[in-house]
């Protein structure tokens, strides 16, 4: 027995509609999965976002690599977690004077009696009023830089500390080499060739590398996703009163950027 | 004979000219006399009295406090505030100055004594024209002499009349031999000889360091005092005003370390510019550069010029 052709008809026409809803069906459970990650990369939903959707579609789970978020040169500001000293430990940003001839490892250093760690070798640090150190920008000091009596004024990158009754301060030059910080898989340097130090009516460039282009560049370690950081550098002071000794700086904290 | 004796008059003016010309390159003063141009100018603010006397009065501060710390040490030790072996341990900033007061004293009163000797002569070295044109006071007239006395061998050469030329050479000599007295380097450059010999024992970059020590074995007691043993004695029921030059010294601290840091940052700065100035001929042998050259080109002017006929004619008629 054949079928008349308007039951083929039909049957075509039903075949049809099953495989539309089919598809649409289909359609469907692909949007779920790609909604997920685009809500992830909110971070950075420029150039993040494309990434973990193709690691998305290949393996169907939510992403677990660390999004790499501080690479390259980073502009903005450094912000410094006060030092401290608890137990023994110094924990946070903090300065120490080498004595001509040592090292930035084994000293000697010089101590400092107003200090408030035991080991008065080092001089805790706590943020300026910009909160930190800046990139990208001059954090130039005052004028006039110091007090009637020889203090230091400069107070944007860390608070003035006190050294031998007198506070040293810091700033960067702005006739120098704009100071600049870079990332590379979790490891910093840059060039901080402005960073200065004024104490006792003397102004001691402790830049690194130095402006002439000796000395080592900063070094250090920023964590990728958070921000979260450690820089330090040695710098040899050349000329005036302290000619021969070397600053270590050791700053810690978290990098916001710019925006 | 006597063309023969002006030329050898001329060729010796001419030597001598060159010479003068090249004494400053041959001497590096070129590079050598504005550094000590440089130094003169940056210890200015430290070779005046009231200076001296200010630093001397910070060491005298300094001695009463350095006292009073052995006397507290001994105090302390003595109340059982403090083992003697505990103090060591925790004030060695302190037994550091009590211990090295008596050399630091010594050795930075022998600084302001040298520069308070030397007051007058720095005077009368910074009265000298600036160092920086010192090299020309040799290069301009020895170029003159030179060129004028090969005008006077070129005249020879030529037979063309060179009587004004040799009087002018003659003037030459005269103004070189004058100009010692002039600018009163007979006086001054002695002076200054004196003070680069009296400044020569501090301007080393050892005892450049030696100062520097001994500010950070100063700042280092002044804030154990002030932070640590001061209070340690209050707390262990002494007093404070038992040790007035102590408090004292520590008030004045930041002064001191405002007064004495670029004092030393001049003496460190001008390590190498006093060397500099070291290696040039001695001072007191300057006026001699002019003069000797002065007598030897006026001379040989003036015995060409006795050799040489004057003027027939009032209206310029030389002979050659």
């Amino acid at each position: 027995m054949k079928a008349s052709r308007p039951t083929t008809r039909l049957l075509v026409a039903t075949v049809g509609a099953l495989s539309l809803f089919g598809a649409a069906c289909s359609d469907d459970d692909t949007t779920t999965t790609t909604a997920a990650p685009t809500t992830e990369a909110a971070g950075d939903p420029t150039t993040t976002v494309a990434d973990v959707e193709t690691t998305m579609a290949e393996t169907t789970v939510p992403a677990t690599d660390p999004m790499v978020m501080y690479e390259g040169d980073l502009v903005g500001l450094f912000s410094i977690d006060a030092g401290a000293c608890a137990d023994g430990a110094v924990t946070g940003s903090y300065f120490q004077m080498v004595m001509p001839g040592g090292t930035a490892e084994a000293g000697p250093f010089i101590g400092n009696a107003d200090s408030a760690c035991a080991d008065t070798n080092y001089s805790l640090l706590a943020a300026g009023a910009d909160g930190g150190l800046m990139t990208g920008a001059a954090q130039a000091a005052p004028d006039p830089a110091f007090d009637a009596t020889g203090n230091g004024l400069a107070d944007s990158i860390v608070a003035p500390v006190t050294f031998f009754a007198v506070a040293f301060a810091a700033a960067t030059d702005p006739n120098e080499a704009m100071p600049m910080v870079s990332a590379a898989d979790g490891v910093l340097t840059g060039d901080l060739s402005a960073f200065t130090a004024y104490y006792g009516t003397g102004i001691f460039n402790q830049g690194a590398p130095k402006p002439d282009g000796s000395g080592a560049a900063p070094t250090g370690t920023i964590d990728p996703e958070t921000g979260v950081y450690t820089l330090e550098w040695t710098s040899l002071i050349v000329g005036g009163s302290f000619d021969g000794f070397t600053g270590v700086w050791h700053l810690e904290g978290t990098f916001a950027p710019n925006g | 004979m006597s063309a023969r004796v002006r030329r050898w008059a001329a060729t010796s003016a001419l030597v001598v000219g060159i010479g003068l010309a090249a004494a400053p390159a041959a001497f590096q003063m070129f590079s050598r006399a504005p550094l000590g141009g440089t130094m003169i100018d940056d210890f200015r603010p430290y070779m005046r009295t009231a200076k001296i006397d200010s630093f001397r009065a910070h060491m005298d501060e300094i001695d009463a406090a350095a006292t009073e710390a052995t006397d507290l040490r001994t105090t302390m030790i003595a109340d059982g505030a403090l083992t003697a072996e505990d103090y060591d341990a925790k004030y060695g900033g302190v037994n550091t100055l009590t211990a090295d007061w008596a050399t630091i004293d010594a050795d930075m009163g022998d600084l302001l004594d040298r520069m308070d000797t030397n007051m007058g002569n720095y005077a009368a070295v910074a009265a000298l024209p600036p160092f920086p044109m010192f090299p020309w006071f040799f290069v301009l007239p020895g170029v003159m002499v030179a060129a004028v006395a090969a005008s006077v061998l070129w005249s020879l050469r030529q037979g063309t009349p060179h009587r004004r030329r040799l009087w002018a050479l003659a003037a030459l000599g005269v103004a070189l031999i004058a100009a010692p007295a002039v600018f009163q380097m007979f006086t001054r450059a002695p002076k200054g000889a004196d003070m680069i010999d009296s400044f020569r024992p501090m301007m080393t970059r050892e005892r450049v360091q030696d100062v520097q020590r001994y500010f950070i074995t100063l700042g280092g007691a002044e804030g154990q005092l002030r932070v640590g043993l001061l209070p340690a004695y209050e707390a262990a029921g002494g007093d404070a005003a038992d040790y007035p030059a102590i408090a004292a010294w520590s008030a004045e601290w930041p002064t001191i370390v405002g007064e004495f840091n670029p004092m030393i940052a001049t003496m460190s700065d001008n390590v190498d510019n006093f060397q500099a100035v070291d290696a040039l001929p001695p001072f007191g042998l300057f006026p001699w550069f002019f003069v000797l050259p002065g007598a030897l080109v006026g001379g040989a002017a003036m015995l060409a010029l006795r050799q040489t006929d004057p003027p027939t004619q009032p209206n310029e008629k030389e002979t050659s």
